[in-house]
């Protein structure tokens, strides 16, 4: 026990927070998934084991990460932010269509569809981090703030805009933070969010089908709160699983598997789940687990010596625990339906390994500041 | 550490406060809005399912049961289990295989069956009679996927009274939307009492909470049954109707065409009302409703159409007793007023000459109220067009004093008002003032314009037998438990004519039966004082109306009626017989002048 628990590389209280996570995970996707298994068709363990053997590759990919050394992600980020503009731009053209909004691309041979919007996340994530560590001492000319790390964040959530404008503005509020913390000026911010406004006006104007997708999300929003909507019929559904949890939970009582289950149970909706069987308490142990991995993230941040490492901990702990938020809030219905997953419990492949990766760098981070402070008392 | 430490509270801050946020949502969710939120949701995952209620009875003034429930089967395909073999299902059931298929698509098609499911079972066949199902039961249920429900039709029985009762139907698209207590299942009377007293019978639907799965199966009962319903029943009614006596005019309307209203006067009950020819109500239930109800729509003697309160007809003669009620009140004759009996001015039969007014009554002479209404418009002077113009004026105000000329509010809809003629038709007719009183005289013995509904010639009887006042004849009397007061001041209707004249009037009512020479001689009654008038309607169709407006005994009346019956020629031959033995089945409880009885059942006018 001892040997493995020294195997395992970075912060133990990470490691625990996403091994409890993806437990808990397991009994809700199970139960989640019990109207999709009844579809296609009756086999309820088709889609738990599918659940359970991605997230032990989602394991093996944040412990192999958390090997790397971060340090050549700085370099690395360069060809990421090269790949990830062509790859947006292929989605958009190409890519197949789920819910009208071209998300997903597949990879060929492999036959492994994934969001090309989770990639850029993470290639604009690394790459704000090496362009505010390195730009520490310009960051009042605004001029130089603008061109190297307003504009690319902008062109890239634009290029996701179109197809998904919740991951877009999640990546936004992401790059956000870290700016924030990275120390842009206050002012900057108040010219950019102008200047965004009007760049999005401009955009609507130059593509008016980019403008469909717009009204779906003013639709949403403005039948939000509407009950007869056939879009709410998810969301009534989620709030009455909500009811049902009480404070303590069903834990799996017969009434969850058969009574008004959103469709999307085991993903979008998940954290309704979550509150049905596990309880207020589950629900509230859940968002814990979430802030518990930011504020370890944050402290990590802080032990950090290079200004890198502690930007790109922000941002990828922040963008998960923002993801996360807004998958919640869907689920108690303090946001229209926006389709996020809750990242490491959420059923849904590739993006689950994303997150993986995410982890993955965080734990490496953590790993490097622990053994420097070893180092340091050796 | 680049702003890292100063700026890291504000992130804190940040997500400290949406955590804060959470919690208070998930509080509302749970806790305050519960009911709020469930109720959303149940529409989507919790079925409610209906049990309906048993619509209320109709009972007759002595208790006998005019409309029950019966029990009737829905047979029930699951579309997932089902598995026959056609040809013999189809024999079973007593259809053709075409139909079958129809029928199957039918159900299977989503667009008209919204809630379809495979398994959840579907109506194949709705509203199977007890008897019908009794035989095929067993056979049935050895079919696979074949269930069956049970549902209330409703039941007469004794075959009476279809118009007024009326019939029950499916509720359509426009029920549904009119009014929220509707299902599509449902039904709800569409004509007569079932109609008018829909809220009253129809009772409250029980409804069961279950929650179901994905595919529609149901698991178990939402939140133990805590939000379930009862059912509650309709209320009963108890009518004003004589079921015996509804009957025996039935019978005497066989092989004619009009309408017998008897009414109470005391209270204004209706004891009898009867349209003819009628029909056997049970035809319009269940499963055979929509095809006997297309025959019995298209039949060229309008079998559906309710001639007691909408048809509207010449009185004839039987105004003749208005007229002289209102020539008494305003002064201008009296018991001895005598006219000659002039047939140049207007036809008449031979009778003794001349003749008081009371005697005018008895032979009905026609010369007699072309005088005696010239005198009313013109008081009695040689008057000009305005006095001719504020005379019917003033005769107007007093018969629609007799509830004329508007529908008297009767507990059924569709009544009709008929028509009295005044002053602003004839100029309409004529050109204004470019008429006199020859030109308008035959209102004067109920023909041309004047038009009056059976139930109008009935209520006449009604203020003869009260002498001067009525009560809005209805149909019930009971609600539930609750009596209905019709003597309350809005039902109660006083006509401009006193009391006191009324005596003159009733012997020559008295006389048209039983002094020689009356025009209802024959329907004397033994041991009955009946005070009647005969009334020969004018129809330029073909062959006259006979009609006949009567109430008994004179003393203490305890009934009046009016008789109508279509191209059946002089109020004496037909209609005066019917509601002679109408008062003798109502009076006596007995017929015993069989030989009449059978020479009126056998006449026969279409």
């Amino acid at each position: 026990m001892q040997g493995i628990y020294n195997k395992i590389y970075g912060d133990k209280v990470i490691w625990g927070v996403i091994i409890s996570l993806a437990l808990m995970s397991i009994p809700i996707v199970y139960v989640g998934t019990d109207q999709l298994a009844q579809l296609r068709g009756g086999n309820f363990f088709y889609f738990v084991i599918k659940h359970a053997i991605i997230l032990l590759g989602a394991f093996v990919i944040a412990y192999h990460v958390s090997k790397i050394k971060h340090g050549y992600l700085s370099r690395l980020s360069l060809i990421l932010m090269l790949i990830t503009v062509p790859l947006l731009l292929y989605t958009m053209l190409a890519g197949h269509s789920v819910d009208s909004a071209e998300r997903w691309i597949k990879i060929p041979i492999i036959g492994l569809s994934f969001q090309s919007s989770d990639f850029a996340k993470l290639a604009v994530t690394i790459y704000l981090a090496r362009v505010l560590s390195r730009k520490q001492g310009k960051l009042d000319d605004f001029k130089e703030v603008l061109k190297h790390l307003f504009f690319p964040v902008i062109i890239i959530c634009g290029l996701i805009l179109k197809s998904d404008f919740s991951t877009a503005a999640l990546i936004m509020g992401g790059c956000f933070i870290m700016m924030f913390f990275g120390g842009v000026k206050i002012k900057h911010f108040a010219i950019i969010s102008g200047l965004i406004v009007l760049l999005f006006t401009l955009l609507i104007l130059l593509f008016p089908e980019g403008l469909q997708r717009l009204l779906t999300w003013v639709n949403r929003l403005l039948a939000f709160g509407d009950a007869a909507h056939e879009g709410n019929y998810q969301k009534n559904l989620a709030q009455a699983s909500i009811y049902d949890g009480g404070a303590i939970g069903l834990w799996f009582d017969i009434l969850p598997g058969n009574y008004g289950q959103p469709p999307q149970a085991a993903s979008d909706f998940i954290y309704a789940t979550i509150l049905r069987n596990y309880g207020l308490i589950g629900g509230v142990f859940t968002i814990v687990m979430y802030l518990i991995l930011f504020f370890r993230s944050i402290k990590i941040a802080k032990k950090c010596t290079k200004l890198f490492s502690t930007l790109l901990v922000i941002g990828l702990s922040s963008g998960l625990v923002l993801q996360a938020f807004s998958n919640m809030a869907v689920a108690v219905g303090l946001f229209p339906v926006t389709g996020q997953p809750l990242p490491m419990v959420s059923m849904g492949g590739t993006s689950l390994w994303f997150t993986a990766i995410s982890i993955g760098i965080i734990l490496s981070v953590s790993r490097e500041t622990s053994s420097s402070k070893n180092e340091e008392i050796a | 550490m680049a702003k890292l430490e100063s700026r890291k509270y504000h992130i804190y801050l940040l997500f400290g406060f949406f955590f804060i946020v959470y919690i208070c949502r998930l509080f509302y969710v749970q806790i305050i809005e519960k009911e709020f939120f469930v109720d959303r949701a149940k529409t989507d995952a919790v079925d409610k399912v209906v049990e309906f209620p048993v619509r209320g009875n109709i009972y007759d003034r002595n208790g006998k049961v005019l409309v029950q429930n019966e029990i009737a089967y829905d047979v029930m395909l699951t579309m997932k289990d089902f598995k026959v073999d056609t040809l013999k299902f189809c024999a079973l059931l007593k259809i053709d295989t075409s139909e079958f298929k129809l029928r199957l698509k039918k159900i299977k098609n989503k667009s008209i069956n919204k809630g379809y499911s495979s398994r959840i079972p579907q109506v194949f066949e709705s509203l199977m009679k007890s008897e019908d199902f009794g035989g095929i039961k067993e056979r049935l249920f050895n079919y696979k996927g074949v269930s069956v429900k049970k549902r209330t039709v409703r039941s007469y029985p004794r075959p009476i009274a279809a118009h007024v009762l009326g019939h029950v139907s499916k509720v359509g698209p426009r029920d549904l939307n009119r009014d929220q207590f509707y299902i599509p299942q449902d039904y709800r009377g569409s004509s007569g009492l079932e109609l008018f007293y829909e809220k009253e019978l129809r009772g409250a639907k029980g409804w069961h909470h279950y929650l179901k799965n994905r595919h529609g199966k149901y698991i178990s009962k939402y939140l133990n049954g805590a939000l379930d319903t009862t059912p509650r029943p309709g209320n009963n009614l108890k009518s004003t109707l004589d079921a015996d006596l509804q009957e025996y005019g039935e019978m005497l309307m066989t092989g004619k065409i009009g309408a017998i209203v008897a009414i109470e006067p005391s209270t204004g009950e209706i004891l009898a009302m009867i349209n003819a020819p009628t029909y056997d109500p049970n035809l319009l239930v269940g499963g055979e409703y929509g095809a006997n109800y297309q025959r019995l729509a298209k039949d060229k003697k309008k079998i559906l159409f309710p001639r007691s309160i909408q048809s509207r007809q010449p009185p004839g003669s039987i105004v003749k007793t208005m007229q002289s009620l209102i020539s008494l009140n305003i002064g201008v004759a009296n018991e001895y007023t005598s006219f000659g009996c002039n047939k140049k001015l207007v036809g008449c039969h031979d009778h003794r000459n001349p003749l008081t007014l009371p005697e005018a009554i008895q032979h009905s002479c026609n010369p007699y109220y072309y005088n005696l209404v010239k005198k009313i418009f013109f008081k009695g002077r040689n008057g000009n067009m305005a006095q001719l113009r504020k005379g019917m004026d003033d005769w107007e105000k007093y018969v629609r004093s007799f509830g004329l000329g508007n529908p008297l509010g009767v507990d059924l809809y569709g009544e009709k008002d008929g028509n009295v003629p005044d002053v602003k038709e004839y100029d309409q007719i004529y050109g204004k003032n470019r008429w006199n009183y020859r030109t308008i005289y035959s209102l004067s013995i109920g023909q041309g314009e004047f038009s009056l509904t059976p139930i109008q010639m009935a209520n006449l009887g009604v203020i003869l037998a009260n002498k001067g006042y009525y009560y809005t004849p209805h149909l019930i009397r009971q609600i539930g438990d609750e009596k209905l007061f019709f003597s309350d001041s809005n039902f109660y209707h006083k006509t401009l004519i006193d009391s006191s004249n009324f005596e003159i009037v009733h012997n020559g009512m008295q006389w048209v039966l039983e002094r020689p020479g009356g025009t209802a001689g024959r329907s004397k009654l033994e041991g009955v004082t009946i005070c009647g008038k005969t009334g020969t309607s004018q129809n330029p169709h073909g062959d006259d109306h006979s009609v006949f407006m009567a109430f008994a005994p004179r003393h203490n009346p305890q009934i009046a009626l009016a008789v109508f019956v279509e191209n059946a020629g002089g109020g004496g031959g037909t209609a005066a017989p019917i509601a002679s033995l109408m008062i003798e089945k109502y009076l006596k409880r007995k017929v015993e002048r069989l030989k009449l009885e059978q020479e009126i059942v056998e006449k026969v006018f279409y």
